[in-house]
């Protein structure tokens, strides 16, 4: 692939991306025909509560679910143009260790406690580039001198109890970072993390993007931390992407009354106490109770009967850039250029 | 209210774990989880508890609730001093003072029905008969927000934050005056979230409640609470009105810790100056000497490293300006760069 194409073309391209888990009488839906992309030097944000479908999301588009049991379907699934759906083990194996790295919410439950950590790292390095012994253990120095951990070169014989939690989230991404993947899916990094260790990593994060042009896709619940790092935001309900945006365009100029929620119910630490905390009321759906219409209708205060009887597209906003799913907002609508 | 006898009265409360009680004798090593806490709660205030995981701000919590024992300093409840008293006395205390938890799964009996969780705390500390029972579970649910037809279902047939609210009404259940909230709404969603602090805030003023409001969320103790205290390495470095401490913050720490925090507002956050902490909390069985903050602060290596604050423990004190915060320089204004290191975007 030349360079110029490169620039241009997403590292990973998804549509109509969907996935079922089966029960024991049917196959319930949890991810609903979901359309993205990840491009260099970006992060694109999954956000959503929990239940959305962010997280199957980013481990479908890795093939990450147990086959057995779940049901993943695309129109799409490329990476750098490669079909992800037809790939094999072999294909998948070197996909998930060379083009990608992961760093899950739980860095204790992500490592293995009985190795120690530096010998983690050089695991996947050896395996994947090839590289001598010797060679591979400098490079692992290197990746724990490059996310922060002090005395690197002493500490790569201990183990992942003898770390701390922020400490385990970086060796966790030292060991994503080893073959300098393209693309980083993170879920939830810093969620089991304080929040003074979570600057730490979020600044480890872009700081990583602004180097290298790595692409990384982050699962959050946190809006704050989307403001903060995010270049595009897909905002998740009950399985369906329901606005998607740059993330000023998301927090100055939404168009889904959903989002006008959320962002409305965040209570703000740097702006004084409101009366009332305004709300969103009822709960998200289950994957069994999502319906062919609106989902977000039933909680909706603007939904009207056609919100009850028809789904949604989603569709743009002004900017092809800008998608969001709402009858009421569309063209023609009774929100339409209503904005939060 | 502020000339109110307070409710809650700590004065130099020291609790202490042991690690590593072995076989041997004498291998255990003490430290203080709360280390010297001086404090006052007047009743109907809601007080905030702010710091990282391991500060101590959940024991201090549960040793106001006696769950745990204090090493030393007095715990006062309603004028009473409380640090001794005998269990007979502990389960007259339990009628005043109750808890609600972080996690609504891990909290809930999932074998109990909700009419029999509720109505627990009824049993003990008030009346056997049934029927009175069944009436105060269906008052205290109606108020919390769930159908009390539903009292015979068990906690796996709620959600998350339905189970909150049935969290919410066991401690409610036999009105006290006095409720411990550790993390009460961190594991709920954002748009359940809002729904359970408005509760919160209606119940307290409903039954006058007071509140200790554990949590790491600044944004719900901004909505919540009247007064905030900071917590780090067992101690309280900083206690001020939540207007003081969130527009004004003096302690180094209570700085970085806001500035660490994320704002949901893109612009906001490229325009901020974030200080980013070097380094984890250190281990509290090697608590630094001086000042707990020394070797993470900020401040002090702007200042050039003043020995001072290896060397004295700065008490909390008032120190010429609103609220009270332990540090030798408080009020010193930060230089306008280097410290404030990179920003994120």
């Amino acid at each position: 692939m030349d360079a110029s194409a490169k620039s241009e073309a997403p590292l990973l391209q998804a549509e109509n991306l969907s996935v079922g888990f089966r029960t024991h009488d049917r196959i319930v839906t949890v991810v609903d025909g979901v359309d993205f992309a990840l491009h260099p030097g970006q992060v694109t944000g999954l956000v959503g509560e929990s239940g959305s479908g962010k997280s199957v999301t980013m481990l479908a588009l890795a093939r990450l679910l147990p086959e057995n049991g779940t049901a993943v379907t695309a129109d799409r699934l490329e990476y750098r143009g490669s079909n992800i759906l037809s790939m094999t083990r072999r294909d998948l194996r070197r996909l998930r260790g060379l083009e990608m790295g992961f760093v899950f919410q739980n860095p204790f439950h992500s490592l293995n406690p009985l190795l120690p950590v530096g010998l983690q790292i050089r695991e996947a390095l050896e395996q994947q580039t090839g590289l001598s012994r010797t060679a591979a253990k400098d490079r692992v120095v290197e990746l724990l001198d490059r996310v922060g951990i002090p005395d690197s070169r002493q500490r790569i014989g201990d183990y992942p109890h003898q770390f701390s939690g922020g400490m385990c989230q970086r060796v966790m991404i030292a060991m994503a970072i080893a073959c300098e993947p393209a693309i980083i899916l993170a879920d939830e990094p810093t969620t089991a993390l304080d929040v003074t260790i979570q600057a730490q990593i979020l600044e480890l994060l872009a700081s990583l993007v602004a180097e290298t042009g790595t692409a990384i896709m982050l699962v959050t619940h946190d809006l704050g931390i989307a403001a903060s790092v995010c270049d595009h935001v897909h905002v998740m309900y009950a399985g369906q992407i329901v606005e998607s945006a740059s993330v000023d365009t998301l927090f100055y100029d939404s168009r889904m009354p959903y989002t006008w929620g959320l962002l409305d119910s965040v209570p703000r630490f740097d702006r004084s106490a409101r009366e009332r905390l305004p709300y969103i009321s009822g709960r998200p759906p289950l994957p069994v109770e999502f319906g062919s219409h609106c989902r977000f209708a039933p909680r909706c205060g603007h939904a009207r009967d056609d919100c009850r009887s028809l789904m949604p597209l989603l569709t743009p906003r002004g900017s092809s850039a800008h998608l969001a799913r709402c009858i009421g907002t569309q063209a023609g609508g009774w929100l339409e250029g209503r904005g939060r | 209210m502020s000339d109110a006898r307070p409710l809650i009265e700590l004065d130099d409360l020291v609790v202490q774990y042991r690690v590593g009680a072995g076989i041997r004798p004498g291998s255990a090593r003490r430290f203080n989880a709360v280390d010297r806490v001086t404090l006052r709660v007047r009743p109907g205030e809601v007080f905030g508890l702010v710091g990282e995981s391991g500060c101590g701000k959940t024991t201090l919590g549960r040793a106001i609730l006696r769950i745990v024992d204090p090493a030393s300093g007095v715990i006062r409840f309603d004028g009473q001093d409380i640090t001794r008293v005998a269990q007979s006395e502990l389960r007259r205390l339990r009628r005043d003072t109750q808890m609600i938890f972080q996690d609504p799964y891990g909290s809930l009996n999932p074998r109990m029905s909700v009419e029999r969780i509720v109505g627990e705390p009824i049993r003990t500390h008030e009346t056997t008969n049934r029927a009175t029972i069944r009436r105060r579970v269906g008052e205290v649910l109606e108020a919390v927000g769930i159908d009390p037809a539903r009292m015979g279902d068990f906690p796996h047939q709620f959600s998350g934050g339905q189970r909150q609210r049935i969290g919410i009404a066991r401690a409610m259940a036999i009105r006290p005056r006095f409720i411990v909230c550790d993390e009460a709404t961190s594991a709920l969603d954002v748009s359940v979230q809002a729904q359970i602090i408005n509760l919160l805030d209606d119940l307290r003023r409903d039954f006058g409640l007071t509140y200790l409001m554990i949590s790491h969320d600044l944004g719900s103790l901004r909505q919540l609470c009247d007064r905030i205290g900071v917590m780090y390495l067992g101690r309280l470095v900083e206690v001020a009105s939540v207007e003081r401490i969130f527009d004004a913050p003096r302690h180094p720490y209570t700085r970085s810790l806001l500035s660490a925090m994320p704002i949901p507002d893109p612009r906001v956050e490229r325009a901020r100056k974030r200080i980013v902490l070097s380094g984890d909390v250190p281990s509290p069985l090697a608590a630094p000497t001086g000042c707990c903050f020394h070797t993470r602060c900020w401040l002090r290596q702007e200042m050039g490293q003043p020995e001072i604050c290896r060397t004295d423990t700065p008490e909390l004190a008032e120190r010429g300006g609103e609220g009270r915060v332990a540090c030798h320089f408080a009020d010193e204004e930060p230089a306008t760069d280097d410290v404030s290191a990179p920003s994120l975007s």
